[in-house]
């Protein structure tokens, strides 16, 4: 029988226990007991996804037990380093179905649980002859070992699990897959790769002569092995159903498993049974594990693949002198569009209206003007709004045929040219705009020739049209105003007399 | 000194108009006033300049305004800006001039620049705005015009000098002497205000030149009252201007000192406060949609969150716009033709929403009453 362990006890009827620094009863071991088979991969199957064997490795023993009622169950022995080790495999081994004990040499009691959170004790010791004697709270029983299970038998034991769906909604990442494929079909496969630029290197494996049944690619014959680099996904779909060749995907540095299976460990977490020296295959088509004694020596795919050379295949190199190419040169043209107009983003207006301008400057918002900007030519006035000019309806209307070159609304370039091309055409539009007039020739206008079109700009532009683009004054400077006090002598107001009349007299009714 | 009318206007008269250093020598009185009105100034360059400059800040406010000459107005005003820099001076405070002089000036100066405002029932708007930015040419540095002081300090004492440089014998040897500068600016308004023979003068001008005084609303002195410079607003023209300065300079620059001045035109107690008060605040609406027209489709979220990032910078805007929210409650919000144009109907509403969520229902309710007493609408404040 059991009894609770309590706070800061010392001594304990179970040899070789005592308390960790939280308190916990700890033994050297830990063990679990497994009814079956079954469980004890379900147990290794949640270890290993949630954290690395490594940590039970390096002692764990598995014994197949025999009850006094010879029944067979399997202990799993190993070093409980620390209670939280223990605190996990417990919690994992009661899902299935396992019983956590912990000790050392063969007396394992009971690890702790809800009930007693600081573990158990065993009232008195199992006095008949046994391996193990394990105390539990409804039993004390003693086991004979029947046999040990290497863990890395089980391993290589196990048989992949097919994964539902098709093979390429397993695989998310195809950086790097590899291929094995039987002699005949190499070359065909080698081929097939290199034609479609898969890069590709290739090794042969031989079977080696320890090499028994299920390891030697089903029938102890050679293999291609092949480590592809971006398999394209029908590739993938398309070598997943060809007889005789196998996709595998990476699960480690020297092991990898069939694409569309999956090893019911966890390997990557297991990676302390895999030899470093040596290459793992795992096939799930044929159920069986390759082992190669060293890893694969790759070469690439491409230098496999050849024919025959000759050296009188072909005459001496002929020479050729290079020269510019003949310039062909396409005359641009201004054709009516047949397209829908765009927006409409300058006008001209010309010198005879540019008092309706001004009045149309006086007349709208000063907001709205002050996207507006305008130069003054001798043409007249150019006006440009970049996000459309809708508050001048007059002059003629241009709209912007590529960035910074204008052309008349409802025309369009022929041929038509794309915007890089137009722009190189004429030389570029850095620091200008470039303007073509209906029926003349085209205008470059500086940047610096526009300025902010506004009241203050129209306010002193004469009506005539000749005279009036040279004489657009500049912004009205805005100088400070400021008092300079001057000597004003020993009589500051000798002679001042104020003009009497100016001066209201106070109304004495007030 | 002789008075030289062309030397004063180069060095006094220009300055003024155009910026520079405004030389303060002279005062001028009847005899000088009468000899600046007998002298033909054609052919002068300052005059021409003056001209000029004039002209350039009246195109601003006005369409095609005829170049301004120095008539009788202009002259008198320049006097008496003249006078009031010369009451400013620091010479005044010579034993030889008495404090009675001193009254005999500002009041000789007051007059002057009281001017006969532009009688509405007789002149149409556009030559009433054209006389009023005519004197605002002249006057329109008066806020900004300013005097650079210069604090002289060294091993015995220290001495000030307003408008002056120092003379060099001052700063010499300055480790020896330990001298030490120190400057600053002031303004003429504020200096002025603050002298009781100055403040009648400036007074005077804003009352002669409302334009100038329209355009400064957010000034600290004088103090900016909106009942004598309502009427005014009705003018299409005056209208203009002021509403192209104030969005010129930014609404959140103005909207706090017309909100104050708005605020106690509704509790003014003279006969013609209610009518000036319709104005005013259709006047405030006016603008807001003005500066609304230019940022059009934006939705009612983008005003709110506009508003509040103003509002937050400067909590004295919220009432601003809560009177535009309330406004449209009172039937002063918006012209009636803004309903002909669905669109902009809707931006108006959207605006008007953001407004009123700004302020909260409770100060909206408020704003509502104090506009409403203000406006006359007795019903809708009860």
């Amino acid at each position: 029988m059991l009894e609770p362990v309590a706070l800061n006890q010392t001594r304990f009827n179970v040899p070789g226990v005592a308390p960790d620094n939280r308190g916990v009863v700890l033994g050297k071991q830990g063990a679990l007991l497994f009814a079956s088979v079954d469980r004890l991969v379900g147990f290794f199957r949640i270890f290993c996804d949630e954290s690395s064997m490594d940590e039970l490795l390096p002692k764990l023993k598995i014994h197949q037990v025999r009850t006094p009622l010879m029944s067979r169950e399997f202990l799993v022995l190993y070093a409980a380093s620390t209670s939280y080790l223990v605190d996990r495999a417990a919690r994992i081994a009661a899902l299935l179905g396992g019983l956590a004990f912990t000790g050392s040499g063969k007396h394992f009691v009971k690890y702790r649980d809800t009930t007693s959170p600081l573990g158990y004790d065993a009232t008195s010791l199992y006095g008949e002859p046994a391996d193990f004697v394990l105390y539990s709270d409804t039993f004390t029983q003693g086991y004979q070992r029947v046999k040990d299970v290497e863990f890395a038998q089980l391993v290589f034991r196990l048989s992949p699990r097919r994964l539902p769906g098709t093979p390429a909604e397993d695989l998310q990442d195809r950086e790097v897959l590899w291929i094995g494929a039987r002699t005949g079909l190499a070359r065909s496969v080698l081929t097939y790769l290199w034609r479609n630029r898969v890069r590709a290197e290739a090794a042969f494996v031989e079977p080696a002569d320890t090499a028994q049944g299920a390891g030697s690619f089903g029938q102890g014959t050679s293999f291609l092995l092949c480590r592809v680099h971006e398999l394209p996904e029908r590739m993938l779909a398309l070598f997943a159903e060809v007889p005789g060749v196998e996709v595998f995907r990476p699960v480690g540095e020297n092991v990898v498993v069939q694409v569309g299976y999956r090893h019911p460990l966890h390997l990557p977490s297991c990676a302390s049974v895999f030899d470093k020296e040596r290459f793992y295959v795992f096939s799930g088509t044929r159920d069986a594990v390759d082992v190669l004694k060293a890893p694969p020596p790759l070469v690439p795919a491409s230098d496999l693949i050849g024919g025959g050379f000759d050296l009188g295949e072909r005459s001496d190199p002929l020479e050729h002198t290079p020269r510019e190419p003949d310039k062909l040169e396409v005359q641009l043209k201004l054709v009516a569009s047949a397209t829908a107009r765009r927006r409409v983003t300058a006008t001209m207006v010309p010198w005879a209206h540019a008092d309706r301008l001004r009045q149309l400057v006086y007349a709208l918002p000063p907001t709205m003007l002050a996207t507006y900007r305008v130069a003054a030519i001798a043409e007249g006035l150019f006006v440009i709004g970049e996000q459309g000019i809708d508050g001048i309806p007059i002059g003629d209307m241009f709209q912007e045929a590529a960035p910074s070159i204008y052309v008349p609304l409802g025309m369009e370039f022929y041929p038509r040219v794309g915007a890089e091309v137009l722009t190189d055409h004429i030389g570029g539009v850095n620091g200008r705009y470039v303007v073509f007039p209906r029926g003349g020739r085209p205008l470059a206008l500086e940047h610096a020739a526009f300025e902010p079109l506004g009241r203050r700009a129209l306010a002193r532009l004469e009506v005539d049209p000749r005279t009036r683009d040279v004489r657009m004054p500049p912004p009205r400077a805005t100088t400070p105003a400021t008092v300079v006090n001057e000597d004003l002598g020993t009589l500051p107001l000798w002679g001042f007399a104020p003009d009497t009349s100016m001066i209201k007299k106070p109304d004495p009714t007030e | 000194m002789a008075f030289d009318p062309a030397q004063w206007l180069h060095h006094f008269v220009l300055p003024i108009v155009a910026g520079g250093d405004v030389r303060v020598q002279h005062v001028v009185g009847a005899r000088e006033l009468k000899l600046l009105l007998e002298t033909e100034f054609g052919r002068d360059e300052s005059a021409l300049r003056i001209a000029e400059a004039r002209h350039a800040i009246a195109s601003e406010l006005v369409l095609t305004p005829p170049e301004p000459s120095l008539d009788e107005e202009a002259l008198r005003l320049a006097a008496a800006m003249q006078n009031l820099l010369f009451l400013l001076h620091p010479g005044t405070n010579a034993p030889s001039v008495t404090r009675r002089r001193l009254r005999s000036l500002s009041t000789y100066a007051t007059a002057l620049a009281t001017l006969p405002l532009p009688d509405l029932d007789i002149d149409d708007s556009r030559t009433a705005a054209r006389v009023l930015a005519d004197r605002h040419s002249m006057l329109h540095h008066l806020f900004d015009l300013g005097r650079d002081d210069v604090r002289v300090s060294f091993w015995v004492g220290k001495r000030e000098f307003h408008g002056a440089e120092p003379p060099s014998r001052l700063l010499k040897w300055p480790d020896l002497r330990r001298v030490r500068e120190e400057r600053w600016r002031v303004t003429v308004v504020g200096e002025a205000m603050a002298d009781p023979l100055a403040k009648p003068i400036v007074t005077a001008m804003l009352a002669s030149s409302p334009l100038t005084d329209l355009f400064e609303p957010s000034r600290l002195e004088p103090r900016f009252d909106l009942l004598p410079l309502v009427p005014w607003l009705k003018l299409p023209e005056v209208a203009r201007a002021v509403a192209d300065r104030w969005l010129g300079a930014g609404l959140p620059q103005v909207a706090g000192a017309y909100t104050a001045a708005l605020l106690a035109l509704y509790n003014e107690k003279e006969p013609q406060a209610r009518a000036a008060s319709r104005t005013a605040t259709a006047f405030a609406s006016h603008v807001q949609l003005l500066a609304l027209v230019a940022k059009r489709g934006a939705t009612e979220r983008d005003h709110l969150i506009e508003l509040q990032g103003q509002v937050q910078a400067q909590p004295g805007l919220r009432d601003f716009y809560g009177l535009f929210a309330a406004a449209q409650r009172v039937g002063l919000g918006r012209p009636a033709d803004v309903a002909a144009d669905p669109r902009l109907r809707d931006d108006v509403d959207a605006y008007a929403t953001a407004c009123a969520q700004l302020v909260g229902t409770e100060r909206l309710l408020e704003l509502v009453g104090v506009m409403a007493r203000g406006v006359g609408n007795l019903q809708l404040a009860s």
